[in-house]
């Protein structure tokens, strides 16, 4: 009795999927994103616009902590479906660049780029930044006991239990702490995060989480990045901006990337999608959405709300990559307890 | 007799039984297919040779120390919801009106992501005057318990529903109610809830989203950090292979043992419930359990509804996320119509009693134990296989890590109901039908209907819900409404992620109740008695 119509229901089903699994003829590109969808996606429409390339995006989440993004292309190898790869951060780019998963491209674009956000073979190039900062819950602390310093983190000025940062495994707070490597040293960056760890400082899910966890009391401060800071200020949360050691060795500053995939199914599109991605344009725009908040051509003006250049940490992106392995392992057996 | 009849029936049974036995083996492919093409894709050196275990293995004193600490973490989560929903349940039972509008409204109760019950308990906990915090261990198995609640008090009830009160009418002659309790029904429901409590075991011991929200590292989390640095999942597995082993033990054990459960035929079931005279320790403790059950139900879907604010602010959210919506509403649709023939032919071997069946418990159980993520990575490396068809199979995948993930939920479902249905009716159908095909549409689907109801509200739920998988394979321009929601999250538009939230409570409960409705119709087609 029930046969034909389950029949029906279950040929329309398979009918709509093989429709929708047609391999498209038409112009298009297919781009990976841990940009947040809502500042990656007006940016992708206007490219539509403009290029008549229809864009699908495929966009990362913070929450499944695998970098899901990095990791599918991985798997992909051998049949990829992305043809760029937009990162909001460096060091899963150059990952897959050691991993022979992107293709070199010179974009016209990224000519007046400082070589520093370039690669030397092509195979990135740089877009935006963002800066890590503290985050100090206005109504808890004074401006006079504001902290200055990454190295507060170690104050006891302030209880351990009242500060908090990420996870230091996971994103921008495990690149930010590969970058502490480099530049301290390892034996100097092991103390110092062993010493963090047994002050209590807490870690929580994510800089969102420091961030919402500050604005709302629970932390009197903590480190995140400059765009989940300033999404707090836009809120009106009682919160304000700390940008670290600027008498020191200065703040570390996060490069965007953007690149190409190896056997991008659609190379030709792609190649224009990096291009508008690279331009300065599109950057100013992403800067102005609260995406980012650095123009990584060295000429630009600061932002509104800093009030004067920000004076950025020294160091390769190549030795933070190199050091995130052996940084990871030990910050695993000091956190992962 | 017919002579001619005779060797006819015989091949048309020896066809069922081979159409039974493809069927079964379709969706055991179709189940570990993901995993399968993992462990070739890492055998073929996908990620270099060997590099993952030599990383991976041995395990050091801190990993196993962090195993036994999440071992410990899980077991009492999972003890200390089931017997809180033991409490509900017994209370419940009394009310049977309430009781059927809780199993009923469970759908609702589950939809929302435990992440999101971890935000709604810390931010309504620090909004009491004085502000209490949630931190820690404590913390963690807080919101955890809670999270949990709903399903273990649906587990405890539908377990308690299944104990023939013939026998506890009987025995309440001669004892007191707690004595027969303790005596009689607690040994026949218990296997139900070992079954239960090695389900809430393994959901906790998974999941790592509620622990790194308070701070606390467990072993699902180890996983994902040698992962996340360069995305072999050889490491992962290697990992991930005690967490694997202990989740897929205490599944086996658990769910084997809901084979005993009692399962009172529905022909032999009282639909009036005596109520019972508990002690008054047992009385107040099953009215905390019920508060807290409601605080559950109550504090997510308020907070959410405060959070939204106007009906035009959820307008807005929805319409900002119809593609997410659509998309989501596809691979829900496609994982009901596919997944629920799929749970159908793996329940059938599960009835049986030699080394088969076992095996074929074992087998149901690792997609459970199975970290999501890996499910995800085994999809790609399948539909590599399928590169060189002249259709794109990318939208096959999320559609098939849900199968893969969820089935074996939907085919316990149908198989704990298939116990239920009187034997006889089988049997006569099966002397009777025409063909077994007209056995299966005529008698045999009608009786599972129920059964396959809460399997088809199962799989809406859990693929509504699904991430970390989908993630992976999500359709470039087309991703699901989790995706966007916990893009949202991170963004910090806490008003959409609460109207994005109402949309699946809204979702699951329109579930929930089609297949309630479908239930109380079914006598109308069925011809059967109407058993609630």
């Amino acid at each position: 009795m029930h046969l034909p119509a389950f029949l029906i229901f279950a040929l329309l089903g398979c009918g709509l999927l093989v429709a929708g699994c047609r391999k498209s003829a038409s112009r298009e590109v297919v781009v990976y994103t841990s940009v947040d969808q809502v500042y990656a996606e007006p940016i992708l429409r206007s490219f539509e616009q403009e290029s008549g390339i229809r864009t699908r995006a495929v966009y990362d989440v913070e929450a499944t902590k695998t970098t899901g993004l990095a990791t599918r292309l991985v798997a992909e190898k051998k049949a990829p479906r992305a043809d760029v790869f937009w990162n909001n951060e460096f060091a899963n780019t150059l990952l897959l660049r050691r991993q022979g998963m992107l293709a070199p491209y010179r974009s016209p674009a990224a000519e007046d780029l400082p070589g520093q956000y370039r690669d030397a073979g092509n195979y990135w190039a740089g877009m935006g930044g963002r800066a890590r900062v503290l985050l100090v819950n206005t109504e808890k602390l004074k401006p006079a006991d504001y902290p200055a310093s990454m190295n507060d983190l170690l104050s006891t000025k302030w209880p351990g239990a009242s500060v908090g940062m990420a996870n230091p495994l996971f994103g921008t707070t495990a690149t930010h702490a590969a970058a502490l490597y480099a530049t301290m040293g390892r034996e100097k960056a092991r103390n110092f995060f062993s010493k963090v760890k047994a002050r209590g400082v807490r870690t929580v899910d994510g800089n969102s989480v420091v961030r919402d966890q500050v604005a709302s009391g629970q932390l009197a401060w903590g480190v995140t990045d400059t765009d989940d800071a300033l999404g707090a200020v836009e809120r009106g949360a009682p919160v304000a901006i700390v940008v670290p050691d600027q008498q020191l060795a200065g703040a570390f500053v996060i490069p965007g990337t953007v690149a190409m995939i190896a056997g991008a199914p659609h190379p030709r599109e792609a190649k224009e999608l990096v291009d508008y991605l690279l331009a300065k344009e599109t950057e100013d725009e992403l800067i102005a959405a609260g995406g980012c908040q650095f123009s990584l051509r060295g000429k630009a003006a600061p932002p509104q709300w800093l009030k004067k250049p920000l004076k950025p940490l020294t160091v390769e992106l190549t030795d933070v990559q190199e050091q995130m392995p052996r940084a990871m392992e030990e910050l695993r057996e000091i956190f992962s307890r | 007799m017919n002579t001619r009849a005779q060797p006819v029936a015989v091949y048309r049974r020896i066809g069922a039984r081979w159409l039974g036995g493809g069927g079964s083996v379709l969706a055991l492919a179709v189940l570990l297919g993901p995993y399968i093409a993992l462990g070739v894709a890492v055998a073929s050196g996908h990620y270099g040779e060997g590099h993952g275990v030599r990383q991976a293995f041995p395990y050091s004193g801190r990993q196993l120390l962090l195993l036994a600490y999440s071992l410990l973490f899980s077991g009492a989560v999972a003890g200390g919801a089931l017997l809180l929903g033991v409490g509900c349940a017994l209370k419940l039972r009394s009310m049977p009106r309430l009781g059927s509008i809780f199993l009923a409204a469970l759908p609702v109760l589950i939809a929302v992501p435990v992440y999101l019950h971890g935000l709604a308990w810390t931010a309504c906990l620090a909004s009491v005057a004085g502000g209490l915090p949630l931190r820690g261990w404590w913390g963690s198995g807080w919101v955890e318990v809670m999270a949990l609640l709903p399903l273990a008090t649906g587990i405890a009830l539908v377990g308690l529903r299944a104990v023939d009160r013939e026998q506890v009418e009987a025995a309440s002659l001669h004892q007191s109610d707690f004595r027969v309790f303790r005596r009689i029904e607690l040994p026949l429901v218990m296997p139900m809830l070992l079954a239960g409590f090695g389900l809430l075991f393994l959901i906790s011991l998974l999941d790592y989203n509620i622990p790194s929200l308070f701070g606390v590292n467990v072993y699902a989390m180890e996983i994902f950090t040698g992962y996340s640095l360069d995305g072999n999942p050889t490491a992962a597995v290697v990992t991930a292979l005690p967490l694997i082993v202990a989740a897929a033990a205490v599944m086996m054990l658990g769910l084997a043992r809901a084979r005993l459960a009692a399962s009172t035929p529905l022909f032999r079931r009282a639909s009036v419930y005596r109520r019972e005279c508990w002690p008054v320790w047992l009385r107040i403790a099953q009215w905390i359990a019920l508060a807290l059950l409601l605080a559950q139900a109550v504090v997510p879907s308020a907070g959410m509804l405060v959070m939204t604010g106007a009906a035009r602010a959820w307008a807005q959210a929805m319409m900002s996320a119809r593609i997410e919506i659509g998309t989501t509403a596809a691979v829900a649709g496609m994982v009901l119509l596919l997944g629920l023939p799929l749970a159908l032919l793996a329940a059938g071997p599960l009835s049986r009693a030699d080394g088969a069946g076992k095996v074929w418990w074992a087998l149901l159980c690792l997609p459970f134990a199975m970290p999501a993520p890996l499910t995800g990575i085994g999809a790609i490396h399948l539909s590599a296989f399928g590169s060189r068809l002249p259709f794109d199979t990318g939208p096959f995948l999320p559609v098939l890590v849900n199968l893969a993930r969820f089935v074996p939920v939907a085919a316990f479902a149908c198989y704990a109901w298939q116990r239920r249905v009187d034997p006889g009716l089988l049997e006569a159908a099966r002397l009777y039908q025409r063909t077994p095909l007209r056995g299966l549409l005529d008698v045999r689907l009608p009786l599972y209907l129920p059964g396959l109801l809460l399997a088809g509200v199962l799989l809406l739920t859990l693929t509504a819900g699904e991430l970390g998988a989908t993630l992976l394979v999500a359709q470039p321009g087309a991703p699901t409404l989790m995706i966007r929601l916990y893009n949202l999250l991170h963004y910090g538009a806490s008003r959409d992620v609460a109207a994005l939230c109402l949309t699946l409570m809204a979702g699951a409960g329109i579930a929930g109740a089609l297949a309630l409705w479908g239930i109380k119709a079914r006598p109308r087609f069925g011809g059967m008695a109407n058993e609630g």
